[in-house]
């Protein structure tokens, strides 16, 4: 009987893969995929901005699609966005994305040393990669951890929601105190607007149209793309001289038989990324670096790496795009999202009427496979064209000034909070947002948290507020929250994330006083 | 601006922020208050915390370790910034998607040119006209989103 279950639900699952490929494999979706793939490389190639910039920045065009297509358009630009950081980090010196950090290490010598194209293949081919593999997890984890999801009651979810706090504001920040602050003031400002239970209208201010709430992708908007464009005026930000490479013959084959020859690196990296994209909050930035620094201690030559080896690119490359797939993961099973760009994808998600969790596997199944799927199609559309149209499109964005790239961000936020629902104030909150998250920055309190607390802060309260009605057949209401084995285990999970910080702090005290004495 | 500042500074514009939340806070059923009223003790205390942490010896330790050199920065031209940002907000519903941003888009682009002269003022008014026809036909004609017309026309 079980085994018929198993079998059922093995059928069912290959009936949705198949289902997904013929839907991607249509003419619109296709055009969609490689439109979206390119738009995503020529804002990740552009030094400074994000991939979660360029998600937000694109958001308004898939307002009107359907959402199959305007998922599968935001999967293509965030795969894009990632790889296309790899240009600048080769070509310029200067990570396009945050995700390529890594990538300069090797990527610019092997440039100076007159190897630009076999660095921009080794990153195409490893990017590829890593994002199929990423793709992989995704597909045949995330029905997985939708099941396990089933069993989660309103105390599971308030318990996923801390979880995911405490996380990202061990991993992602400097401060773990500031991380979780940064994460309390997300939550705060997801509870303006008409309380969930009660229907209490609450912190508005008098202002009416802050009743319906902070529009999640308003505020997303804010908080990544006018700090960014506000640093590159505050740094003053210059245009780069790109390091131009010739053609040489034969380069493709050589390439591609030197990185498949090292199958263990590209898996390593491959599996670091999507791991490191399924924690909350933990994007490319870090799977990027550490999966660099892993192939680093693996290789038998890593006195090597830094000096313009092809290695560190295909540790770094199959790494920060496996981040894509891993990080959807979280995203679609639970709604949290495992890397910053899935939390504009989540926001799109919410805007559909897609809610994230085992829906998604059943009843909606079709969109989340399609759009599963087209991730994996948009990884393997980036081998063309970067290998083809690489060189041209960093030499054109490479080009644009700051004096042009400044308003032309602001003229796709603008369009990007107005047009979700014809709202002036909206405008004004996206930007104050902006304005807030800059100096907040500053101040030293990272975005992710506040996002991530955006985004987890109603999932808490609806948690937290049902557990304590359920409780009311207990003397202390409370005691829902911890009466469940589940519970336990997520419980147990948050207090090792919180403890996380303190271990190194306690690891850097220890050193301190040996030095001191 | 030293480490030590920032935290400070950081903590007490938070903690304002949770006190004015704190003297909004008019709830009419016992549900309304349980989350944020939480949330908002919590974030009180760890403020505090923080606070308390910036006048021991452990933060003159992170002043050491942070200790970078400091870059040479635009205070007051990314203040221009934020402030023209906040006008084309204003402006967008009186004058509209297109006449906003085109003298938006120009004026700050013109202000980060390198020389502000006529020059540069012709090529950012060419470059503002050309994006913003080209969104206004992208997003109105072809995705039927609309954007703002502007009161003034009415």
């Amino acid at each position: 009987m079980h085994l018929n279950s198993k079998l059922l639900d093995s059928i069912e699952m290959l009936e949705h893969i198949l289902g997904g490929i013929t839907n991607i494999f249509t003419a619109k979706n296709l055009l969609l995929v490689v439109a979206g793939t390119v738009s995503g490389m020529v804002v990740g190639a552009m030094p400074g901005l994000t991939a979660v910039m360029a998600v937000a920045l694109l958001v308004p065009f898939t307002y009107t699609m359907d959402p199959t297509s305007g998922l599968v358009t935001l999967g293509a630009v965030y795969m894009g966005c990632i790889y296309g950081g790899a240009f600048s980090a080769i070509l310029i010196n200067t990570p396009g994305t945050p995700s390529s950090i890594g990538t300069t290490f090797d990527g610019y010598p092997m440039a100076r040393k007159g190897k630009g194209e076999e660095a921009i293949i080794t990153a195409t081919i490893a990017s590829a990669f890593g994002g199929i593999v990423g793709v992989i997890a995704l597909i045949f984890l995330s029905p997985l951890l939708a099941e396990v999801a089933l069993k989660f009651g309103p105390a599971e979810y308030f318990w996923v929601g801390v979880f995911g706090l405490t996380i990202v504001s061990s991993l992602v920040t400097g401060s773990f105190l500031k991380g979780i602050t940064g994460a309390a003031f997300g939550v705060l400002i997801s509870t303006i607007g008409i309380a969930p239970i009660g229907g209490d209208v609450r912190f508005t201010f008098g202002i009416p149209s802050l009743q319906g709430g902070v529009e999640l992708i308003v505020a997303l908007i804010g908080l990544f793309c006018i700090p960014e464009i506000l640093k590159m005026v505050y740094n003053d930000v210059k245009t780069q001289e790109v390091l131009g490479y010739n053609k040489e013959k034969g380069v493709m084959w050589k390439t591609l038989k030197y990185v498949l020859s090292r199958p263990g690196n590209l898996i390593r990296s491959s599996i670091i990324g999507t791991v490191v994209g399924i924690l909350p909050g933990a994007g490319g930035n870090i799977a990027n670096l550490v999966a660099y620094n892993e192939a680093r201690r693996a290789s038998k030559e890593p006195e090597k790496f830094g000096t313009g080896i092809p290695d560190g690119i295909v540790a770094t490359e199959s790494a920060n795009n496996a981040v894509v797939g891993g990080g959807m993961i979280p995203l679609v099973t639970l709604g949290i999202p495992g890397a910053p760009p899935d939390a504009i994808i989540y926001g799109v998600l919410m805007l559909q009427g897609l809610r994230p969790g085992p829906e998604l596997f059943s009843e909606r199944a079709d969109i989340t496979f399609t759009f599963m799927i087209s991730l994996g199609v948009a990884a393997i559309v980036m081998v063309p064209v970067g290998i083809y149209g690489g060189r041209l499109l960093t030499r054109v964005v490479s080009i644009v000034p700051t004096r042009f790239l400044v308003p032309g961000i602001g003229i796709f936020t603008i369009i990007g909070s107005y047009a979700i629902r014809n709202n002036f104030t909206d405008v004004f909150l996206m930007i104050l947002f902006g304005i807030i998250g800059f100096a907040l920055r500053y101040l030293g309190y990272h975005p992710a948290p506040i996002v991530l607390g955006l985004i987890l802060g109603p999932i808490m309260e609806n948690g937290l507020v049902q557990t304590y009605l359920i409780g009311q057949k207990y003397s202390v209401p409370w005691l829902a929250l911890v009466v469940d084995p589940l519970s336990w285990i997520l419980i147990a999970l948050c207090i090792f994330s919180f403890m996380w910080p303190y271990f190194g702090y306690l690891k850097r005290f220890i050193k301190l006083s040996s030095t001191n004495r | 601006m030293t480490v030590k500042t920032r935290d400070r500074l950081g903590a007490s514009l938070l903690l304002l922020f949770v006190i004015v939340l704190w003297a909004q806070r008019d709830y009419l059923t016992p549900f309304g208050g349980i989350f944020p009223d939480r949330v908002m003790i919590i974030m009180a205390f760890l403020l505090v915390l923080d606070l308390i942490l910036s006048f021991t010896p452990y933060a003159s330790l992170k002043e050491k370790e942070e200790d970078k050199k400091e870059e040479e920065t635009h205070f007051i031209k990314m203040v221009i910034v934020a402030v023209l940002l906040l006008l084309w907000a204003g402006l967008l519903r009186y004058f509209g998607f297109i006449l906003s941003s085109i003298s938006a888009f120009s004026i700050i682009s013109w202000f980060l040119s390198e020389r502000r002269d006529l020059r540069h003022l012709l090529t950012s008014v060419f470059v503002a006209v050309v994006l913003t026809y080209s969104l206004v036909y992208i997003f109105e004609h072809l995705l039927a989103v609309p954007l703002p017309k502007g009161t003034i026309y009415e």
